[in-house]
């Protein structure tokens, strides 16, 4: 969805009297009674069912009082995931650096930089972070479980080319085990 | 700090294992040309580069027999010289140096004064044909204990550092895959040799990367668990990567090494870590 602000054509952080007054200019203008039996009339109407979202989201308390609304968000984290993608990992980390949020996606948005230089470490304590934040989150929940996959089928790998568990049977396992068997025998068995 | 880059013995071939040991043999009686006072540095790390090197630029080795100071009653197999044997024990040396460099700066430990001048003139002898690596290395090592003594509370800045020391050793004629080989095998070691160190480090009163993780789990069991699994995990995945890399090779040692030996260490050395933490940890 387009920016609220930009849909209803008022400058960012405008004043409730103003989102208000372009708005019904801007019903006044796409009101279907005009367009009857107009070609138009199906576009107009998208516009103003467009046009109505936006209004509600803007005079959603929640939008107004904050500095920056959800979209700048989503803008912002267009702008990191376009960086990744074209390769620039160090001006994406700066930019998530600078902007830091408490929302699953920026944990999951920093782990990908992470998880890109290699830091494996790191990359799955922020996809855990971002998982936890939202866990019905396909893409979140996916990210955290590839790693936990990859562990599991080099474990299995291992485990399939005949490895146990705890059968280091060196000289000195041998040594207790005898070192065992003669004070049992001494005491107990009597063998 | 060293030694965690083993084969897993039992799994290995009688032949493999006679081969395995010649190799060690082999840089060993290598780095004797240079000087003595090295040998006392080799482990067993510099044979899995020597391994990989060797299957990277498909080198046809020579074995022969000979006997040593060390083995005097029977003979042993040992690889005869080539130019890769070479490198592996320069890289040895240059590696023993920096340690000791990084012993005498960080626990001013007088004993290593002693060794560190006497290596400091191989040093020139041996870098010579590769001044520009040694200086990149140096420069990393630097880092590394400017890190550590910064108190840096990220394990993944300080193991990538570290990653790329061994990325540069194992970096022959500059070849990039190999040196993803070795970023990720120093990637391990250092976390792997983290963990192992952690209990004594706390005692001695000196710094581990994984203090900040660890400190405060000291009453919290769970919490410890997560952390350990968290741990578990990425080192399992650096590993599934190399051993990624290292199956190209499609040598049998090689992969040994990479999918059980480095298997078997990681778990070893958690397991230990698991059960001596609060035990060892209560009166502190």
């Amino acid at each position: 969805m387009r920016d609220p602000y930009e849909v209803l054509g008022v400058r960012k952080g405008a004043s409730k009297e103003e989102i208000k007054k372009a708005y019904l200019e801007l019903v006044k203008k796409y009101h279907p009674d005009k367009f009857k039996d107009n070609p138009l009339r199906e576009l107009a109407e998208e516009k103003l069912k467009e046009i109505n979202e936006a209004y509600n989201i803007l005079m959603n308390d929640q939008y107004s009082n904050y500095e920056y609304s959800t979209y700048d968000q989503t803008s912002l984290y267009q702008q990191v995931r376009d960086l990744i993608m074209q390769g620039n990992i160090a001006q994406a980390e700066s930019i998530l650096n600078q902007n830091p949020r408490n929302d699953a996606e920026w944990f999951y948005l920093m782990g990908i930089i992470y998880q890109k230089r290699g830091w494996i470490n790191q990359a799955y304590r922020y996809f855990i972070e971002a998982y936890n934040r939202d866990p019905g989150n396909y893409e979140y929940r996916r990210a955290k479980e590839q790693f936990e996959m990859a562990s599991r089928n080099y474990e299995w790998s291992a485990y399939n080319r005949g490895y146990r568990r705890h059968n280091d049977c060196d000289i000195c396992t041998i040594c207790q085990i005898i070192a065992c068997w003669e004070c049992c025998c001494d005491n107990d068995i009597g063998c | 700090m060293f030694g965690y880059v083993v084969p897993y013995k039992p799994e290995l071939k009688m032949r493999e294992y006679e081969y395995y040991n010649a190799v060690y043999c082999g840089v060993c009686l290598q780095t004797k040309k240079v000087g003595n006072l090295p040998r006392v540095f080799l482990n067993y790390d510099f044979v899995f580069l020597y391994l990989v090197l060797k299957e990277h630029f498909n080198v046809k080795d020579e074995l022969g027999k000979t006997r040593c100071f060390v083995h005097p009653i029977k003979k042993r197999l040992f690889i005869k010289s080539n130019e890769i044997l070479e490198y592996v024990s320069n890289q040895m040396i240059l590696l023993s140096f920096f340690k000791l460099y990084d012993n005498i700066l960080d626990e001013k430990n007088l004993l290593s004064y002693v060794p560190y001048n006497i290596l400091k003139l191989y040093i020139n002898k041996i870098t010579k044909s590769h001044r520009a690596t040694f200086e990149k290395i140096k420069e990393l090592f630097k880092r590394q204990i400017s890190l550590e003594k910064n108190g840096c509370e990220s394990i993944d800045e300080l193991a990538h550092n570290f990653g790329n020391i061994l990325g540069e050793i194992f970096a022959y004629n500059d070849q990039e895959f190999l040196r993803q080989i070795g970023y990720y095998t120093g990637v391990w070691v250092y976390i792997i040799d983290a963990i192992d160190d952690y209990i004594d480090d706390v005692k001695k009163k000196r710094y581990n990367c994984l203090k900040y993780h660890f400190e405060k789990c000291r009453q919290d069991k769970r919490l410890f668990e997560y952390e350990l699994s968290i741990l578990k995990i990425s080192l399992e995945n650096y590993l599934a990567i190399l051993s990624n890399y290292v199956k190209g090779y499609n040598n049998s040692i090689l992969n040994n090494i990479v999918q059980v030996g480095m298997y078997s260490k990681t778990q070893q050395v958690l397991e230990r870590f698991k059960t001596n933490f609060f035990k060892e940890l209560k009166e502190q």
